[in-house]
C-alpha cells in the first residue's frame, strides 16, 4: 500500500471537505455583521456622527445595496484578500489585510505558547490520574480538571499578574517586550515572533526577555485549557490500560514499557488528537481575553481598538481571518490524524 | 455472571423508563448521595440554589444599594463594614457582588433556555428525519461550534447593543450548536430501538414517533449538557462584559466590575478584581460539579439501555 | 512421563466493589507433553481465569493461591522479568476475539519483530525473515504483513494472532476458545491449524472451550468446570461414554442429538460467584441433588483408572 500517496489523498479531501465550512462560516458572519439588526454602520456609530456621514460611510462600503448584491461582492474580497481600509484613527487608510498580518504573529506566538503549557499540564496530569484509578492523585487531578475550565481566564491572568508581577517581580506585567525601544530593542522584524527573531538574530538576552512576557499570558491561557487534555487523556488512558490488545500484548511478554508506551498511551493519545481541532476555538477566544488583561498587541486587542474606534472593515477583516484560521486548523489536525492512525485513511 | 434477563423483559423495562426520565435522574439522585457523582451534583445543586436564592433576594439580603456611593476615599479594603471593601467609585463590592448574581443568571436563563428552545427541537427532527435536511444542519451547525463562540457573541452583541436581553441573545448563538449535537447524536441512537419500531410498526405518525417515543428518551441526556453549558454561558458573559460589550454602567455585573477594578490592580487593590472573579468561579464550579455528577449518574444508564 | 503442566489447588479471587469474586476454587490438573487438555464449562465457570492466571496476566489486586508448576518450576514464585520471558516463550495464549486484541496503530510486522526482539537478541533482519516464514506458514500472504490489523478479517486475524502465539516456538498454547467468533468453516480450518501445529512441535495444547463437539474432536482428556470448581476430568472416551458428574451428564444431553433431535438444558442459572451455594456448588441445579449435597463439598474421587468427579453420588453412574 503506498502510504504517502494516500496521505496524500487524504489531505486533499480534507481540503475539499473544508471548503463548504469555510463557506457556511463566512454566511454566518455576512448575517451577523450585515443583514441582523439593521445594518452595522448605524448601529457603530449611531449617536457619534450625524446621519449624512453615516450615509456616505455606508455608501463607499456598499452597505447600502440589497444584500444579494453584497454577498457575491463580499465574498469576492474574501477570496481576493481585499478587505478594505480601515476607517478607524489608529490605522486610517492602511489596508485591512496588511495591519492583520503584522497582528497575526504575537496572537500565533501566544497561542503557541498557551497549547505547550495545556498539553504539557493536561497530558502529564492526565497520566498521573489514568494510571492511578480512584488513589488520592487521581481524585485531586479530577477536581483539578473540573475546576480550571471554568475559572474565567481574564481573572486568572490578573490573579497570576498580582502574584508574580506586581507582588514577587518575576516577570512584567504586561505587554510583548519592554516598552522603552532605546534600551531595549525588540528583535528586527522577519517573522514578527519575538522568540523566533530573537533566535534567528543569535541574541540570546532579547530571548529572555521576550520569554519572560510571554510567560505569564501563556501559563494563564495554557492551564485554562489543559482541563480539557488532563480530562481526555486520563479518559482514555483508562479505556486502553484496560483494552484487549494490552493484555494480548502482556501475554505475548512485551516489556511493561513499549506496552505503556506503543499500546497504552499512542492510542489514547488519538482521540485527544481528533477534538484538539475543537479546541483552537476556545484557545483563540480566551486568546482575545488574555490579550486583553496583558495588553499583548495581537489579533484580539486588535479587535477590541477597532471596536472602540468602529473601524468596520477592520472588525470584519479580523473575525474573517479568525474563521479562516480555525478552518485551517481543522484541517491541519485531521492530517495529522491521519498521519498517526492508519484507520482514517481509508 | 449472573442472570440473563429475556430481551422483552428489558424492552419493557425501557419503555416505562422512558415515560419519566427527568424523575428517574431525580431517583438516582436519591440514591446515589453517598458515592463521588452524587455528592458532586449535590454539591452543585446547593451551590445553584445559594445563588438563585441570592438573586432573588439581593435586596433585603445586601447591605446597601449597590449603586450607593460613599464618600469615604474610593477602594476601601474588606473591612467589618464593607465586607469585601469598596471599588473605585467607592460603592459596597458585597452589595454588587450580590446583585451581580442576578445579572449573571438573568443572562443564563435567557442564553441557555433559548438555545435549548431552538436546538433541540431542530436535533430531534434532523436526526430522526435525516436525509439531506439532516447533512445540511450538521454542516451549518458543526462550522458554527467550531468558531469561537465568544467572537460570535461579541459580533451579535456589538450590533444588538448593550443589556441583559442583547447579551442572553448572544449567548444562544453559541448554544444552539450544543443541543443540537447532543441531541441529534441522542436521537440517531434511539431511533433504531425496537419500541421505537415496535410504535411504528403500530401505526404511529412521525411526529407521535419524535414526540412520544423519542423526545422523551433524548431529554434524558439534556440535564448534563444544561449544567455545564450554563457554566460556559456565565463565563462567556462575564467576558463579554470584561471587554466591554455586555452591560451597560452601572449595572452591577461580575465581568463589568472586574474589567473597572483592573487598571488599580497594580497599585495593589486586588479585592476590587478578587471578589468578582470568586463568584463567578463558585458558581460555576457548581455547575461543573452537577453536570460532571449528572454524567457519571446518566451515562451508566445511557449506556445500559444500548447494551 | 513427568507432565510438563501441573496446577496444584489454584484459587483465583477477583476483587470487585460488591466483593471477591471466586473465579477458581482448588483446582487440579495437569498436562502431560503433546497432549490436548480441554477445559470446558459455563460462561463464568472461570476456564479463561485458568488460561490467564498460568500466563500471570490477571489484573491487579487478583488474589492467587496454590502453585502452578511449569517444567517443575512453579510460575507463581517467579520475579516479574522472568514471568515476562517465559509469557510468549514457553507458554502462549490465544485469546477469544481476535478482532481487538491487535494495536490497531501498529503493522503485523511491527507486532512480530517487537515480540521476537523483545524475547531474543537477533538482528531486524533476522526478525522480519521469521515474521515472514510465521505469517506464510498460516496461509497469509506475504505481501500483506505490512498491513494494519483494520485490513484484515476476523479469520484472518486469529491466524495472525496463532502466528504470533507460536513464532517463538513455546512448548505450551493455550487457547481460550478460539473459534466462538468466528463461522464454521473458519472454525474448522482453525482447528485443523492447531493439530497440524501440535504435531508439528509435539507442542501441549489446553483447549478452552464451552463447545463439546471441539473437545471430542481434538482433545485427549478433558476437565469440566463448574462455578470455578473442577468436578470432572478424565479421558474424552470415558468422559463422553460414561460422564459421573451430573453436570457433565447435563452437559453432554444439551448437545443436539442428531437422531432424536431433542435439546435437553440444564434447569436454573449459573451461581452467583461472590457468594456460592454451599456444599456442591451444582446442588441447587441437580437433579439428583440431596440433603449432602447442600452440607457437605464432595471431594475429588479416583472412580476409573484416570477418570476423576466431585459428586458424592459419583460411583451410582459407573
Amino acid at each position: 500500500m503506498p502510504k504517502q500517496g494516500s496521505l496524500l489523498a487524504y489531505t486533499v479531501s480534507r481540503l475539499i471537505l473544508a471548503l463548504p465550512t469555510l463557506l457556511v462560516l463566512l454566511t454566518v458572519l455576512f448575517l451577523v455583521l450585515r443583514i441582523l439588526p439593521g445594518d452595522p454602520i448605524s448601529a457603530l456609530e449611531a449617536g457619534r456622527r450625524s446621519t449624512r456621514d453615516i450615509a456616505a460611510d455606508k455608501a463607499r462600503l456598499g452597505l447600502n445595496l440589497p444584500w444579494w448584491v453584497q454577498y457575491p461582492v463580499y465574498l469576492s474580497q474574501v477570496f481576493s484578500g481585499n478587505f478594505g481600509t480601515s476607517l478607524g484613527q489608529i490605522y486610517l487608510g492602511q489596508p485591512v489585510l496588511q495591519v492583520i498580518l503584522q497582528k497575526l504573529p504575537a496572537t500565533i506566538e501566544l497561542a503557541t505558547g498557551a497549547m505547550l503549557v495545556a498539553t504539557l499540564v493536561g497530558v502529564g496530569t492526565g497520566i498521573i490520574a489514568g494510571s492511578r484509578r480512584d488513589r488520592p492523585p487521581d481524585i485531586v487531578v479530577r477536581l483539578y480538571g473540573s475546576i480550571i475550565w471554568v475559572i474565567p481566564v481574564f481573572w486568572l491572568g490578573l490573579m497570576l499578574q498580582l502574584v508574580f508581577a506586581v507582588g514577587l517581580h518575576w516577570f512584567p506585567p504586561n505587554l510583548r517586550y519592554e516598552p522603552d525601544p532605546v534600551f531595549f530593542p525588540p528583535p528586527s522584524h522577519l517573522t514578527g515572533l519575538y522568540t523566533l527573531d530573537s533566535l534567528l538574530e543569535g541574541r540570546i538576552d532579547k530571548l529572555a526577555i521576550s520569554l519572560a512576557h510571554l510567560a505569564l499570558p501563556s501559563l494563564t491561557l495554557g492551564l485554562v485549557l489543559s482541563g480539557f487534555f488532563t480530562r481526555t487523556v486520563r479518559a482514555n488512558l483508562l479505556r486502553t490500560i484496560n483494552s484487549d490488545y494490552v493484555e494480548a500484548a502482556r501475554a505475548r511478554g512485551i516489556r511493561e514499557r513499549y506496552i505503556v508506551y506503543r499500546y497504552a498511551f499512542r492510542n489514547a493519545l488519538i482521540p485527544v488528537v481528533t477534538i484538539l481541532g475543537l479546541q483552537f476555538a476556545i484557545l483563540f477566544a480566551g486568546a482575545v481575553l488574555t490579550e486583553r488583561t496583558f495588553s499583548w498587541d495581537g489579533m484580539g486587542t486588535l479587535l477590541l481598538t477597532s471596536i472602540d474606534s468602529r473601524d468596520y472593515p477592520m472588525i470584519q477583516g479580523t473575525v474573517i481571518v479568525y474563521a479562516i484560521i480555525i478552518v485551517a486548523i481543522s484541517v491541519v489536525i485531521d492530517v495529522i490524524n491521519g498521519f498517526i492512525d492508519p484507520r482514517v485513511r481509508y | 455472571m449472573g442472570i440473563v434477563k429475556p430481551a422483552e423483559a428489558e424492552d419493557t423495562e425501557k419503555l416505562v423508563r422512558s415515560s419519566s426520565s427527568i424523575g428517574t435522574i431525580l431517583n438516582l439522585l436519591l440514591q446515589d448521595r453517598r458515592t463521588l457523582a452524587g455528592v458532586l451534583s449535590w454539591v452543585g445543586i446547593g451551590v445553584l440554589v445559594s445563588f438563585v436564592v441570592i438573586a432573588i433576594f439581593a435586596y433585603p439580603l445586601a447591605p446597601y444599594d449597590p449603586q450607593r456611593i460613599f464618600l469615604t476615599p474610593p477602594n476601601q479594603p474588606p473591612s467589618l463594614q464593607h465586607l469585601m471593601g469598596t471599588d473605585d467609585l467607592g460603592r459596597d463590592l458585597f452589595s454588587r457582588m450580590l446583585y451581580g448574581a442576578r445579572t449573571s443568571l438573568e443572562i443564563m436563563t435567557i442564553g441557555v433556555f433559548l438555545a435549548l428552545a431552538i436546538g433541540f427541537p431542530i436535533g430531534l427532527v434532523s436526526g430522526y428525519l435525516g436525509g439531506k435536511l439532516d447533512r445540511v444542519l450538521v454542516l451549518v451547525m458543526d462550522s458554527v461550534y467550531a468558531f469561537p463562540g465568544l467572537l460570535l457573541a461579541a459580533m451579535v452583541a456589538l450590533f444588538l447593543g448593550k443589556g441583559v436581553f442583547n447579551v442572553g441573545i448572544a449567548i444562544t448563538v453559541i448554544y444552539v450548536p450544543t443541543y443540537f449535537r447532543v441531541t441529534r447524536n441522542q436521537t440517531l441512537s434511539v431511533r433504531e430501538e425496537t419500541y421505537v419500531d415496535a410504535a411504528r410498526a403500530l401505526g404511529a405518525g412521525n411526529w407521535t414517533v419524535i414526540w412520544s417515543y423519542i423526545a422523551y428518551n433524548v431529554l434524558i441526556s439534556i440535564p448534563v449538557v444544561f449544567s455545564l453549558s450554563a457554566a460556559d454561558a456565565i463565563l462567556t458573559a462575564a467576558g463579554l462584559s470584561f471587554l466591554g460589550l455586555g452591560l451597560e454602567r452601572p449595572t452591577p455585573d461580575w465581568g463589568l466590575d472586574l474589567s473597572d477594578a483592573q487598571k488599580f490592580l497594580t497599585s495593589g487593590v486586588w479585592w476590587s478584581s478578587f471578589f468578582p472573579g470568586v463568584m463567578i468561579i463558585i458558581l460555576t464550579v457548581g455547575l461543573s460539579f452537577l453536570g460532571e455528577g449528572l454524567n457519571d449518574i446518566v451515562n451508566p444508564l445511557l449506556r445500559k439501555e444500548r447494551a | 512421563m513427568d507432565p510438563m503442566l501441573q496446577v496444584q489447588d489454584l484459587s483465583v479471587h477477583y476483587k470487585t466493589r460488591r466483593g471477591f469474586v471466586r473465579a477458581l476454587e482448588e483446582l487440579r490438573l495437569d498436562a502431560i507433553q503433546g497432549e490436548t487438555v480441554g477445559v470446558v464449562g459455563e460462561t463464568g465457570s472461570g476456564k479463561s481465569t485458568l488460561g490467564k492466571a498460568i500466563l500471570g496476566i490477571l489484573p491487579a489486586g487478583t488474589q492467587v493461591d496454590g502453585k502452578i508448576l511449569f517444567r517443575g518450576r512453579d510460575l507463581t514464585q517467579l520475579s516479574n522479568q522472568m514471568y515476562r520471558r517465559l509469557r510468549g516463550e514457553e507458554i502462549a495464549l490465544i485469546f477469544q476475539d481476535p478482532m481487538t486484541r491487535l494495536n490497531p496503530l501498529m503493522t503485523i510486522m511491527d507486532h512480530f519483530v517487537e515480540e521476537i526482539r523483545d524475547h531474543e537478541s537477533v538482528s531486524a533482519d533476522e526478525a522480519r525473515r521469521r515474521a515472514r516464514e510465521a505469517l506464510v506458514s498460516m496461509g497469509i500472504h506475504e505481501s500483506r504483513i505490512k498491513n494494519y490489523p483494520h485490513e484484515f478479517s476476523g479469520g484472518m486475524r486469529q491466524r495472525i494472532m496463532i502466528a504470533l502465539a507460536i513464532v517463538l516456538k513455546p512448548s505450551l498454547l493455550i487457547a481460550d476458545e478460539p473459534t466462538t467468533s468466528l463461522d464454521v468453516i473458519v472454525e474448522s480450518q482453525i482447528l485443523g491449524i492447531l493439530q497440524d501445529l501440535k504435531r508439528a512441535y509435539s507442542m501441549s495444547l489446553l483447549l478452552i472451550t464451552h463447545n463439546l463437539g471441539i473437545v471430542a474432536e481434538v482433545c485427549d482428556r478433558v476437565a469440566v468446570l463448574y462455578a470455578g470448581k473442577l468436578v470432572e476430568l478424565g479421558p474424552v472416551r470415558d468422559i463422553f461414554r460414561k460422564p459421573l458428574h451430573p453436570y457433565t451428564q447435563g452437559l453432554l444431553s444439551s448437545i443436539i442429538h442428531l437422531e432424536t433431535k431433542e435439546l435437553h438444558s440444564i434447569e436454573g442459572s449459573p451461581p452467583n460467584m461472590i457468594a456460592p451455594p454451599s456444599g456442591c456448588r451444582f446442588h441447587p441445579r441437580c437433579p439428583y441433588a440431596q440433603s449432602i449435597c447442600v452440607e457437605r463439598l464432595p471431594p475429588l474421587v479416583e472412580f476409573e483408572p484416570g477418570h476423576f468427579a466431585a459428586c458424592h453420588f459419583g460411583d451410582k453412574f459407573l
